[in-house]
């Protein structure tokens, strides 16, 4: 099959594009180092052509993981995918119009070298902001391929670009081993591509716009706007969400209701008290989770989250971090895998794995409903419920800050300890609030998509359990009193203890396998445990929380952890380390309290 | 001649030089090469970062990365 590859400095457009020239969808944000893996699709008008999506890179001389991982997409393309060649049949090379004079040196210096190049300039709509434009007859004649401007929304622009691929597009034969490339080779490039843009472009009447950075990376104002946004997406986090939980919470109380007579009465218990109340227990913080994708969403399409890594660098390096560990770090608030894939755009490897460790400290979106089902014991009022659950934030901010001065003593100096930190900021941009919909109904639906057969499965596995007998007693009660040493310190039974146990294959499965170890929903187990049951004291609830804040439960963290490190013996350490933090915290709680 | 980061919010300079060899790579990467005009947009206070434009792009950087970029001002 033959390939064609995305190629060009970041946040150029070249996911956008992607996801409108193939069926496949790439994660496309208004910051750079989004795309941090190659992606691959078969064109939609042109299927026998194969399109890969590389990460963005800065110039043909790699700085970072992901800029390496690109640049071996067109100098050793058959290492990445099974493709006939190491070379790709044509690189599409992607310029941002508005910074031609910078981005086209990359595409002058891959025509010299012999590839098959055509060039797409893209952010046209920023461009006539700016009053830029380019005359691409000119440019084309000035670099000898074809030059194309291309609004990856207008199908036209797409069509025709399509057909220039699939006739450009052959076996390259012309370079037989890529050679490296020097930054000098580099800085003569950019210079032959300013002047040469100089000449190409034509100016236009610019648009009075207002400049947003004079604010938000003002030396007071920055600081103050930053805390008013992330203090603000919290608010919408909880009010925002709470009638649509309400709602949730009585739609699976009424279906418990109608489908119960239907059921005989060995599976009614089971299904309804138990299947049914536990996903009911993880559907009910759905809302608050689809909120959390779109506030982040937000954040990362206007292009306010670099800015962010900026006013965050200075107190980042204070605890070895730098400002582009910020991004990996917010995304680990919704989940911790692609948030230690994010951190392939921080160069300095030293505090990239510090980052990469700290990350399962950050509360993903799967404990909600685990702090929503603790907080209700220790809660009534939703205020009081919100207040906890923001100190729950800003604790495990400060315990990552303790991890991080102890973790700084043990990891090793990396090689470019000196890399210097710069990121480039993004043109702000109004979001695409139909995209940023349809991207937060994706995620949500992968995490159910995720969520729901771990559930079911161990939903149906406890009922299994519960069901086989050894010697007069189920099964669960024999493993329950077996963990039941272990977890007593910590003020909970080994109903708990199953639970906790269960919930190292997803945090979230901890709310339904305790409902189905109590058969009763787990709205009744928050209102009644506290009162009643006596499962949980107030201490160890408390102390059940700060397990969760810390423990690294989720056994996909560890999976990815482990092929980002390229070792085992780090994510075995950092999983040991704060199960045992965890535990200990756990303990100290409830016997202080 | 001065470093980039002794200029002031508004200021304009022409890069002459990167001193520091360990960090020519990144920087000429991002564009700071020898002749270009440079613009500071903001400095972060306690020797936070610099944000600059340069060639119609914004980039932030540390003060201590600043410090090797010699400008004609």
């Amino acid at each position: 099959m033959r390939t064609a590859v995305l190629f060009g400095p970041p946040n150029t457009g070249k996911s956008t594009l992607f996801n409108s020239l193939t069926t496949k969808h790439s994660n496309a944000v208004n910051y750079p180092g989004s795309t941090v893996d190659i992606y691959m699709a078969p064109l939609k008008l042109h299927p026998s052509l194969m399109l890969i999506d590389a990460p963005g890179i800065q110039s043909l001389v790699p700085q970072s993981p992901e800029e390496h991982l690109a640049l071996t997409t067109i100098t050793q393309l058959n290492q990445r995918i099974d493709a006939d060649h190491n070379i790709p049949d044509l690189i599409v090379c992607i310029a941002d119009i508005t910074q031609a004079d910078r981005h086209v040196a990359m595409a002058k210096r891959l025509i010299d070298d012999g590839y098959p190049v055509i060039l797409v300039l893209t952010m046209l709509d920023e461009a006539i902001k700016q009053g830029i434009d380019i005359d691409t007859k000119k440019l084309s004649t000035a670099l000898g391929v074809q030059v194309f401007k291309c609004n990856a929304k207008a199908p036209e622009c797409l069509k025709e670009l399509v057909e220039c691929m699939a006739q450009s597009s052959g076996p390259c034969g012309r370079i037989i081993q890529p050679k490296n490339v020097h930054i000098d080779d580099m800085v003569t490039a950019y210079e032959w591509s300013r002047a040469t843009i100089r000449q190409c472009q034509v100016e236009r009447q610019r648009k009075a716009t207002v400049d947003l950075d004079a604010w938000l990376l003002h030396p007071v104002a920055g600081y103050f706007i930053f805390l008013l946004v992330m203090g603000g997406l919290f608010c919408f986090l909880f009010y925002v969400s709470a009638p649509f939980m309400d709602a949730i919470d009585a739609s699976f109380s009424l279906l418990g209701r109608v489908v119960a007579p239907w059921l005989p009465n060995s599976l009614q218990n089971f299904v309804v008290n138990g299947l049914l109340s536990g996903v009911a227990g993880v559907m009910v913080f759905v809302p608050q989770i689809a909120m959390l994708f779109f506030g982040l969403g937000i954040m990362e399409s206007s292009g306010f989250l670099a800015r962010s890594a900026v006013l965050i660098d200075h107190p980042f390096r204070k605890v070895g971090l730098n400002g582009r560990s910020f991004v990996p770090l917010l995304s680990g608030c919704a989940c911790a895998v692609p948030a230690i894939l994010a951190t392939r755009v921080i160069p300095n490897q030293r505090v990239r794995r510090l980052t990469m460790a700290i990350i399962p400290l950050m509360q993903c979106s799967a404990r909600l409903p685990v702090y929503g089902l603790l907080l209700s014991t220790l809660f009534t009022s939703s205020l009081a419920k919100a207040m906890a659950l923001t100190g729950i934030y800003v604790i495990s901010i400060f315990i990552s800050a303790v991890v991080l001065a102890v973790a700084n003593r043990w990891v090793p100096s990396s090689r470019n300890a000196d890399a210097p930190f710069i990121i480039e900021l993004p043109k702000w941009r109004w979001p695409d609030f139909q995209g940023l919909v349809r991207d937060t109904f994706r995620k949500t639906s992968k995490f159910l998509v995720g969520a729901g057969p771990i559930i079911l499965g161990i939903s149906l596995g406890l009922w299994g359990m519960a069901e086989i007998q050894i010697n007069n007693q189920p099964l669960i009660y024999i493993l329950g009193h077996f963990i039941s040493p272990i977890v007593q310190p910590m003020g909970v039974d080994w109903r708990v203890g199953v639970a906790i146990l269960l919930s190292f294959a997803a945090r979230e499965v901890f709310v339904s396998a305790l409902a189905i170890v109590h058969h009763m929903s787990s709205q009744s187990l928050a209102d009644s445990v506290a009162s009643t049951h006596g499962l949980f004291t107030p201490a160890s609830a408390v102390g059940l929380v700060l397990f969760f804040m810390v423990a690294m439960q989720c056994g996909a963290t560890v999976v990815v952890l482990k092929n980002e490190m390229k070792s085992l013996r780090w994510p075995i350490l950092i999983l040991v380390a704060y199960i045992c933090l965890a535990y200990a915290l756990a303990v100290l709680a409830n016997m202080v309290l | 001649m001065k470093t980039l980061c002794e200029l002031n919010r508004n200021d304009n300079a022409v890069i002459k030089e990167v001193t520091n060899p360990l960090v020519y790579d990144s920087l000429c990467s991002h564009g700071f090469t020898v002749g270009s005009l440079i613009k500071i947009i903001s400095k972060l206070p306690f020797k936070g970062a610099i944000t600059c434009e340069i060639n119609n792009s914004r980039f932030a950087l540390r003060a201590c990365d600043a410090a090797n970029v010699v400008v004609f001002d």
